[in-house]
């Protein structure tokens, strides 16, 4: 019994730690953009994904393409042609830090935040 | 203990196999969106409960054949490696693990089992696109390899400390 307790202990610790390295990475960031990468390389940022706007882009590699929307924080797969579909069933990527891979066409989409300084510098 | 593998062994191998892939089809099936690529793993329940009532190989036996049956009927060659990289890391930690700690704490195992299994497809994942962009995703993961560790440990662990226990036969008293 103690050592479960021990264990149990151990656990909530670590799950704790991971909920406030992903909380944190929230509260950091003022405004979320995306970054898609093909191949291993960054291929296009999305500055902002939080538009009312709707937006999108298709990615086409030689194995296939995948058509990437993003609206109101969140950025999803709204349509590919591989065969497991994996990221189309991911659903909506909303915080920062989460990422969606299609492994068959080697395309990674992952949120990301972006603080305004950073913005600045761009602009 | 011995190392023969009788026909008893072979067929409850056979059948906890199948039972395994059928956990897995009907888990497949469940239309949630798997956030995070994020599921409960109810086919690990299978596994662990052979390695605690038959012993190692034999659950080794158990994963390995419904990973290949499973991409046979549902996978790609991607998701073979997905499978196989998470499974065969899971596999591992189970094996170093399980002598260690009392069967009282087969859901520490299953939860250190989940988590190699993650790091395992978080590793494929990273390796086929060629980045590192997916390791923000690892809180996401541990946190999911917990919960879902606990809840299938605990369901093993039931089996194990249930009448079935005795079809395991003299294995490791």
């Amino acid at each position: 019994m103690k050592k479960n307790i021990r264990w149990a202990v151990i656990f909530s610790a670590v799950v704790l730690v991971c909920l406030g390295v992903i909380f944190f990475g929230q509260l950091t960031a003022d405004s979320k953009g995306a970054e898609i990468y093909l191949g291993g390389k960054l291929y296009k940022t999305v500055e902002n994904i939080e538009n009312t706007q709707p937006g999108e882009i298709t990615v086409r590699t030689p194995e296939g393409f995948n058509r990437i929307c993003w609206h109101n924080g969140s950025i999803w797969v709204e349509e590919a042609d591989c065969a497991s579909l994996t990221c189309k069933k991911y659903g909506k990527a909303t915080l920062i830090g989460e990422t969606i891979v299609c492994a068959p066409h080697g395309l990674v989409i992952k949120v990301v935040g972006k603080t305004d300084d950073e913005v600045d510098a761009m602009t | 203990m011995k190392k023969r593998l009788t026909v008893q062994k072979i067929s409850l191998i056979g059948l906890l196999a199948a039972l395994s892939l059928g956990i897995y089809a009907l888990e497949a099936m469940i239309p949630v969106s798997n956030i995070a690529g994020i599921k409960l793993g109810l086919a690990n329940v299978v596994t662990l409960t052979a390695m605690v009532l038959l012993g190692r190989a034999e659950a080794g036996f158990v994963l390995g054949i419904r990973i290949l049956l499973a991409t046979t009927f549902y996978g790609t060659f991607i998701s073979f490696a997905f499978s196989l990289c998470g499974g065969a890391l899971a596999y591992a930690v189970m094996c170093l693990t399980v002598n260690r700690l009392d069967k009282k704490q087969l859901w520490v195992i299953s939860v250190l089992a989940a988590l190699a299994h993650n790091a395992g497809q978080l590793c494929v994942a990273a390796l086929v696109s060629g980045t590192s962009a997916m390791f923000t995703l690892t809180p996401y993961l541990v946190i999911s390899a917990v919960g879902t560790g606990v809840l299938t440990g605990l369901t093993a662990q039931r089996l194990y400390f249930s009448p079935l226990r005795r079809f395991g036969g003299s294995h490791r008293e």
